[in-house]
């Protein structure tokens, strides 16, 4: 564990059940609430958005802010309570994420893809798991589970990897990898593979617009072996029938990751857009305005229009928070329902999840752009909180999962019938 | 005093409320152009409304109601929406307005409207504009007219405000809502408008109309949060501001309407051929291919979504902070309440944009007589036309509460605006 955060600190309890199973418990294991999670990363507010002009600057997570989010146990609310999590749904991570990401988008961004992939760890075969989790759960990985970065030779006992992969978000404070890679002579989607992250070697490739602390640089392997047990199968992924499902009882183990990832990170989005609206409240309420008849001096906020744009951006950060919270409890729901009866989601289903994702981040965009239109030039001056917020949701808007004109066209060709609903640009490269 | 108990309160739940909304979609639909025709609620469909018990969400278990959420009559209105915009937007009223006899008034008149089956329909205006009364033993004598009472012409109550005036006829500076049995009004056929065109919302008028004191009270009470109902009627419900329930109460109408707008558009597409400059015969394409409608289905429906999320995240907001204030006799801030009316004209305003979307390329035989798709956008833009849920007079109510600011105009939203 790195950053000075130990084990002993967090105080997670290793065991064995009585098929001589490995059992790591967290002390908050049974006591832990989403509310109580939730507080704990509002109460976080103030020393994210200190923190945020040195973060980008370091250019990935702050090492304070690392040790904030391992003592809180955010890293865990996905994760089986057989090894160490919360095993809380996805709605409370979103819920996390949304306050998380009012103080500090890259912060939140890194949260989302290192709690949401310590799910992702957990469908793979129990003996891989064990691997994983450790002796004390602590288990954060960077991801491109898709094959297209790299080759994979069958050995014995294993593979062998070798490629390149981009947009590895947190994987400074990674301590494994999760990458995808095609099996040489095989044909099919290939395989997903979680490895030692010391086994990679980092490029520091990420010199972006916004978004600059997720540290989302790229990756590569040279001849890494990795044994059968951290190996899945991407055909098994896509057929909803990865081992984990069968490890944990607990329905968040059959969410199809399609529809997972698609939530995953997006409080993030919802966060940044609530953050711009707490600022033009701010310069609102403190930036004074002249008068011309020599009257005395008032503030930004008794301007009609700033009061518009401010309704407007609430509104619209408003309702994209109502739709990604709401989504993600009717995503566990869904699972809730279809786990016990063994029903998959349907593709179109799937789609839909994230189709409405992508309007969660074009609404977001919508309220930073409200807000960033009446602030002023002094919020576009380097370091200021707003011309943060405007690059980092536009950035966020990037990612090719959660484009609109992509995901719209993915769902309605499912929706319809019609080809074989493939998004026009493929599976995502990574976090 | 009489207690009524519907067979199914306590019992009916919100998922069979919906499930019976969800049921009635296709007669909506069927009945959608001749309730427009009508301009009034259809006489078909009050009865399945009734005999869902619908109107029964929100009214006091005590007389004859189910006492459930707004929260469920939204869930419901959403429902029912997607058959028919005029059909919910009476619904609200009505059903929702059961609600207020219960909260706004006290034991006795709740008693009297409520009625032996506590089968009432009682459209309300809270605006006191064309309307006096004066004092006289026992009550009070009204005088006005007041438009749009949406139901109207299947009430057996109606309900109305009015400012109280002196004898020389000088405005006293108070007024009271009232309630009055519909035979003491006379109904004015004046409901001739773009959209919405079966709610029936006529004006309504009375001269030197007796209204004894029990059914009428101060107007002043419901800005204070301080109404009778509330000491007959102990759940938190009854304690919900008037402003934020009204707001709320008719919003479903809109996301109902939305999501029509896209089951229109959805069909169009599986239905409607593309025509083909060289098409080998028996080839037939349909719109669905043409990726811009695909864009557009997808836009209209994920704005959709966003509003019913919204609408029912506000509901469900304000219902779980009247549980949380009740108890410990905490009103709603000013600001509290603009901010309900800032989120619901958010709810009314991506309704607007996804009829929009799914209107824009739907073709002009959408645009034809009847057409569902054309109905939808005269009632998303009729419904966007309301006081209570303009976005621009919200943001700007919001942004004087929040920031503690009076106006010198008058853009402050009073009583007048809803209803």
């Amino acid at each position: 564990m790195g950053n000075g955060v130990t084990t002993t600190e967090i105080g997670v309890k290793l065991s064995y059940d009585a098929r001589g199973r490995r059992v790591l418990t967290h002390p908050e294991a049974d006591s832990i609430t989403k509310e109580a999670l939730i507080e704990r990363a509002r109460a976080m507010t103030p020393a994210l958005r200190e923190r945020s002009a040195r973060q980008e600057d370091l250019g990935q997570l702050d090492p304070e802010t690392f040790d904030d989010f391992v003592h809180a146990g955010f890293f865990r609310t996905c994760q089986p309570k057989r090894f160490g999590g919360f095993e809380l749904g996805l709605d409370a991570l979103e819920a996390i994420l949304v306050e998380i990401g009012r103080g500090d988008a890259s912060a939140a961004w890194n949260l989302g893809i290192l709690t949401g992939h310590a799910w992702w760890a957990s469908m793979f075969p129990e003996e891989g798991q064990e691997d994983i989790f450790g002796e004390d759960g602590h288990a954060l990985l960077p991801t491109g589970i898709f094959g297209r970065g790299g080759i994979a030779k069958k050995v014995e006992g294993g593979y062998l990897l070798t490629g390149k992969w981009l947009y590895q978000s947190g994987i400074d404070v990674a301590n494994w990898l999760g990458v995808g890679a095609v099996v040489e002579g095989e044909p099919g989607p290939g395989m997903s593979f979680i490895v030692q992250r010391a086994a990679g070697t980092l490029i520091e490739d990420w010199d972006m617009m916004g978004m600059r602390a997720t540290g989302s640089k790229s990756v590569t392997l040279e001849n890494v072996f990795v044994p059968e047990r951290r190996a899945i199968s991407l055909a098994a992924m896509e057929a909803q029938e990865l081992p984990g499902s069968k490890v944990h009882p607990n329905p968040l183990y059959s969410t199809p990751l399609f529809a997972y990832i698609s939530i995953e990170v997006t409080g993030t989005a919802v966060g940044v857009a609530l953050h711009a609206v707490d600022v033009l409240d701010e310069i609102a309420r403190t930036k004074p305005i002249r008068r011309r008849d020599g009257g005395p001096a008032g503030f930004e906020m008794e301007q009609a229009h700033i009061r518009r744009r401010l309704g407007e951006a609430k509104s619209l950060a408003q309702a994209a928070k109502a739709l990604l919270l709401s989504e993600a409890e009717r995503l566990m729901a869904l699972v809730r329902d279809y786990a016990p009866r063994g029903q998959k989601m349907s593709r179109e289903e799937i789609a839909e999840v994230t189709l409405r994702q992508a309007r969660v981040i074009e609404l977001s965009v919508r309220a930073v752009d409200e807000v960033f239109t009446v602030a002023g030039t002094t919020a576009t001056k380097n370091g200021h909180a707003l011309e943060r917020c405007f690059r980092d949701v536009h950035t966020i808007a990037t990612h090719q999962v959660l484009r609109f004109d992509v995901a719209a066209e993915a769902w309605a060709q499912v929706h319809f019938g019609l080809g074989l609903g493939q998004t026009t640009s493929g599976p995502p490269q990574g976090g | 005093m009489a207690r009524l108990t519907h067979p199914e309160a306590g019992t009916i739940t919100r998922e069979e409320l919906i499930a019976r909304a969800k049921a009635m979609l296709p007669a909506l639909r069927e009945r959608a152009a001749a309730t427009e025709e009508a301009r009034r609620l259809l006489p078909e469909t009050l009865r399945d409304f009734r005999d869902a018990g619908f109107f029964r969400i929100c009214q006091p278990k005590r007389f004859g109601g189910f006492e459930l959420g707004l929260d469920v009559l939204e869930e419901v209105m959403i429902e029912v929406g997607r058959g028919c915009g005029s059909s919910a937007w009476n619904l609200a009223v009505l059903g929702g307005h059961n609600w207020w006899i219960g909260a706004g008034f006290p034991e006795e008149a709740q008693a009297e409207i409520y009625g032996a089956e506590g089968d009432s329909l009682m459209p309300v205006t809270f605006s006191p504009n064309g309307s006096s009364c004066r004092r006289v033993d026992g009550g009070y004598e009204v005088t006005g007219r007041w438009p749009f009472m949406s139901g109207i012409d299947v009430a057996n109550w109606f309900g109305a405000a009015s400012m109280v005036v002196d004898d020389p006829g000088a405005p006293t500076g108070d007024a009271i809502i009232f309630a009055a049995p519909i035979d003491q009004g006379r109904i004015e056929d004046d409901w001739f408008v773009l959209g919405m065109r079966g709610t029936g919302s006529k004006t309504i008028a009375t001269e030197a109309l007796f209204v004894p004191e029990r059914r009428a009270i101060p107007a002043g009470c419901v800005e204070e949060q301080e109404m009778p109902g509330a000491l007959v009627n102990p759940d938190p419900l009854y304690r919900a501001p008037l402003r934020a329930y009204l707001t709320i109460e008719v919003a479903g109408a809109a996301v109902g309407t939305a999501l029509q707008a896209c089951d229109a558009l959805d069909e169009i597409m599986r239905t409607k051929p593309v025509r083909q400059l060289s098409a080998a015969a028996g080839d037939t394409k349909y719109q669905m291919e043409v990726p811009a409608m695909r864009y557009r289905l997808a836009a209209a429906q994920t704005l959709a979504a966003t509003a019913q999320a919204l609408l029912v995240d506000e509901a469900r907001g304000v219902m779980a902070r009247l549980h949380e204030y009740a108890p410990r006799g905490q009103k709603f801030s000013r600001e509290e309440i603009a901010e309900v009316g800032l989120n619901v004209a958010r709810v009314i305003d991506l309704c607007v944009e996804s009829v929009s979307h799914a209107f824009a390329d739907a073709g002009t035989s959408a645009a034809v007589d009847g057409h569902p798709l054309q109905r939808c956008l005269r009632d998303i833009y009729m419904i966007s036309s309301h006081a209570a849920l303009r976005m621009d007079a919200a943001t700007e109510a919001w942004g004087l509460a929040h920031f503690g600011l009076t106006s010198p105009f008058a853009v402050r939203r009073t009583l007048s605006d809803v209803g």
